[in-house]
């Protein structure tokens, strides 16, 4: 069970070329972060994932199923995106509501639709807003709902696009600790992020994108320590990796515990 | 930086070109006095030439694509509607037959009959085409408001044009969104009415939310308050020769109306 | 005489149970540059709103307490004037930009040509902020197709070029790419330097450290913490507010935990490197 992208590229209808020639595999639990400028191709390559965008050469594989061969809507059932705005996907008029509608569309039982509720409840910790609008909640509250709403639907992988935007230190605890239940349960996540200290600390696998391709992917200090990866992609040391730089210090550290350890 | 695009500002706004350079004003009395004439006239002997003459400016200004654009649709939908509307009319008395169409029998007379109308319709909606094709809408809320109509209406009527490029971009992500969550969006007329309210609903939403922001930032660009405004972009005001020429456009509305009395 | 003075402000938004501001007293003093940070719906935005104005007059409301702005009541102010005094800059990119502009040098002189102001001076002003903010390359594109970033910088430039003493600016590169975040810092590095009144609400917490002369902590509708950069950053409390610390002051801390403390704990890592340097 995988998504594996074969050799595609991806043109979008004005004939611009997103991506090019781009393979790579997610296995079912893993956690990814896709780092990478913008334009990088990062968006395009994970809207092929969940078949919004079908390849114009090559393959995309979702658990054995071609995207081709099956509308959006229904690879999007094991492939969950949620978007960077969430105000392109709210329209209930109360968090509760908006949290039932997929379970509710796909007609399952009360019972299941209460269990799946409660589930995408806990992990996105929105229980004290169930009854209220999500128009009067903050922008960063209304990202965990609609995060809430795509869990609801149980799919096999769940794409977080730039999830921190906006949060306090509050909405990172709950990502990092949403992100490990989803993994223990199973689920393989991946995000588009530009925030490279949440990156290096929730996702074993990071891939870098540039020029519409994948520059490199490998674990956290694999790519933060290539210097020419961090320069091409034009993406940023994490603090402390950069302290230790600054400091000369051997051992590629990325982790806080890492640096205290070794001065 | 571009001098020369700055200094552009220190005079009047100037194309070069006779037509496209007439102030917003006198182009719209001219236009306005053919289109009328055009009703009057009632007569493809007139309409055909004021159509030549309408394409012909288009042509001078250089603005004949987009003049084309919408008047070649204009003529092909009103040439076939009137043609088609006269021959069903014309059922009696004394025809020539044309020709059989499967069976449908058309007649000469009809046709005749219906090219003064065409004319008619085609000279009035040419004159009016024209007219906006050569005319920015910022030209013409400009004079406008030169006129003494409020700043608030001027802003609210272009505002308005650049919401309607911003809401067709924002319903192609509310629609992806939705897919991605696993709603249908393609099928027959069920599973399309089910996806309706949940593509409508953020678009609407979205739109109520950006237009409250949308005030608070043209609040902090001082759009309220009450001073006389200055205008970065002027155009000439209309010279003697263009309200002579606003006149006698005007005086020729008149003659043909006279003229079309006597006879 | 203080920019800004607030004596036991409480807000309420209509429609609403919650105090959004309660009993909030605070000097903010001209020339000073301030950072706001804490949890979300801690009243970060409605201290910006109120400070803005838009409390109480666009936002209506319980509004309790004095909020004196240049020593006149925000109560006596004439919102429309009142624009023509604080500049606001916000988070959205995209509804900034007016829509009825087609080149960014008109967009830019907007507010002016609303003001009033001479033509000749439009002109000069709106091509000197262009070039302080690095955006002259693009005075010729059409403001409705730029990036996020670009439209950020541009929405800067609007604000500023009206010349305001005061400025606010709400998380103004949450919603930008890093290259994006890089320019817009660079601005407020710029705005620094021009000795205006700045209140800067950001989440980017090493962007504060580097910049602000005093954070206030917001919570609740509350000031949980207030006081000069370097106290307020250091302090590992902050964080049961929602705030966050910078990963130099983390790294501070634990190394005062593993036994071998730094002589002081850092903000920024241009700090913490002489520091560690000493230890060793």
């Amino acid at each position: 069970m995988a998504i594996e992208i074969k050799n595609a590229s991806y043109a979008y209808p004005n004939g611009f070329m997103a991506v090019e020639n781009i393979s790579i595999t997610i296995k079912e639990g893993e956690r990814v972060a896709i780092v990478g400028q913008n334009g990088a191709g990062k968006t395009t390559a994970v809207k092929m994932m969940n078949g919004l965008n079908k390849p114009c050469a090559g393959d995309v594989i979702v658990d054995g199923i071609n995207t081709k061969d099956q509308t959006t809507a229904s690879i999007s059932r094991m492939v969950g995106y949620v978007f960077q705005n969430p105000d392109d996907q709210i329209f209930n008029n109360s968090v509760k509501a908006e949290i039932e509608y997929m379970p509710r569309y796909f007609k399952l039982s009360e019972k299941e639709i209460e269990k799946r509720v409660n589930h995408a409840v806990e992990l996105s910790g929105v229980e004290e807003y169930l009854d209220i609008n999500p128009y009067d909640l903050p922008y960063p509250i209304r990202k965990f709902v609609a995060i809430a709403a795509v869990i609801a639907s149980e799919p096999r992988y769940i794409i977080l696009d730039e999830p921190t935007a906006g949060q306090d230190k509050f909405g990172l605890d709950i990502l990092s600790s949403m992100i490990t239940s989803l993994q223990n349960e199973g689920v393989a996540v991946l995000t588009i992020t530009h925030d490279m200290e949440f990156a290096v600390n929730n996702f074993q696998r990071i891939v870098a994108m540039a020029h519409k391709n994948i520059l490199a992917d490998g674990t956290a200090k694999e790519i933060f320590w290539n210097e020419a990866v961090v320069a091409d992609a034009r993406i940023k040391k994490p603090q402390i990796g950069e302290l230790a730089k600054m400091l000369s210090l051997e051992g590629e550290i990325l982790f806080c515990d890492e640096l205290v350890a070794k001065l | 930086m571009d001098s020369e695009f700055i200094n552009s500002f220190r005079s009047y706004q100037k194309t070069g070109n006779f037509w496209l350079d007439l102030n917003p004003i006198t182009k719209l009395n001219i236009c306005l006095a053919f289109a009328f004439s055009a009703l009057i006239m009632l007569d493809w002997r007139y309409g055909i030439p004021l159509c030549l003459a309408c394409c012909v400016v288009a042509l001078l200004a250089g603005k004949f694509k987009v003049f084309f654009d919408m008047y070649g649709k204009v003529c092909m939908i009103v040439i076939l509607f009137v043609t088609i509307v006269r021959q069903i009319g014309m059922r009696t008395g004394n025809v020539t037959p044309f020709i059989n169409i499967f069976g449908w029998q058309w007649y000469l007379e009809s046709f005749v009959a219906g090219w003064d109308r065409i004319t008619f319709i085609l000279g009035f909606s040419g004159s009016l085409i024209l007219f906006f094709a050569t005319t920015p809408m910022r030209d013409l809320m400009y004079s406008f408001e030169q006129l003494g109509m409020s700043h608030e209406n001027s802003f609210i009527m272009l505002a308005s044009m650049q919401n309607i490029i911003d809401l067709k971009k924002a319903s192609v992500t509310i629609l992806e969104s939705q897919k991605s969550r696993g709603i249908e969006t393609d099928g027959n007329i069920l599973v399309r009415a089910k996806a309706f309210f949940p593509t409508l609903g953020p678009l609407l939403l979205g739109a109520i939310a950006s237009t409250e922001e949308k005030a608070i930032a043209m609040d902090a660009r001082a759009f309220s308050v009450k001073r006389k405004h200055t205008f970065l972009r002027e155009l000439a005001p209309a010279s003697t020769t263009q309200k002579t020429l606003s006149i006698a456009a005007w005086v020729f509305c008149a003659a043909t109306l006279v003229f079309r009395f006597i006879r | 005489m203080a920019k800004i003075e607030l004596n036991d402000v409480s807000y309420k938004y209509p429609y609403t149970k919650n105090q959004a501001l309660r009993k909030i007293s605070y000097n903010f003093e001209s020339g000073k540059f301030y950072g706001i940070i804490g949890e979300n719906g801690g009243g970060k935005t409605t201290l910006c709103n109120l400070i803005r104005g838009l409390v109480p007059h666009f936002y209506k409301g319980k509004l309790k307490g004095d909020v004196l702005v240049d020593g006149t009541d925000i109560r006596d102010w004439n919102l429309d004037e009142l624009s023509a005094q604080i500049g606001y800059v916000f988070q959205n990119p995209f509804t900034q930009i007016s829509g009825i502009k087609e080149t960014v040098f008109e967009e830019v002189a907007l507010g002016l040509e609303n003001l009033g102001v001479p033509k000749e001076e439009i002109i000069e002003k709106v091509t000197n902020v262009c070039k302080l903010l690095k955006i002259d390359d693009l005075i010729e594109n059409n403001p409705n197709e730029l990036s996020g970033g670009q439209r950020q910088r541009v929405a800067f430039a609007s604000i500023i070029s009206m010349e305001t003493e005061m400025l606010i600016i709400d998380e103004p590169t949450s919603q930008l790419d890093p290259e994006g975040t890089r320019d817009v810092f660079g601005i407020i590095k710029t705005l620094k330097e021009s000795n205006k009144t700045i209140i800067l609400v950001e989440h980017k917490i090493d962007m504060i450290a580097e910049y602000c002369d005093e954070i206030l902590v917001m919570s609740k509708g509350s000031i949980a913490f207030s006081g000069p950069t370097h106290e307020i950053l250091s302090n590992p409390e902050i964080m049961e507010y929602g705030a966050m610390m910078p990963q130099s002051a983390i790294f501070g801390h634990a190394m005062a935990d593993a036994g071998k403390p730094l002589a002081r704990i850092p903000i920024t890592l241009s700090e913490a490197v002489p520091l560690v340097k000493d230890r060793r």
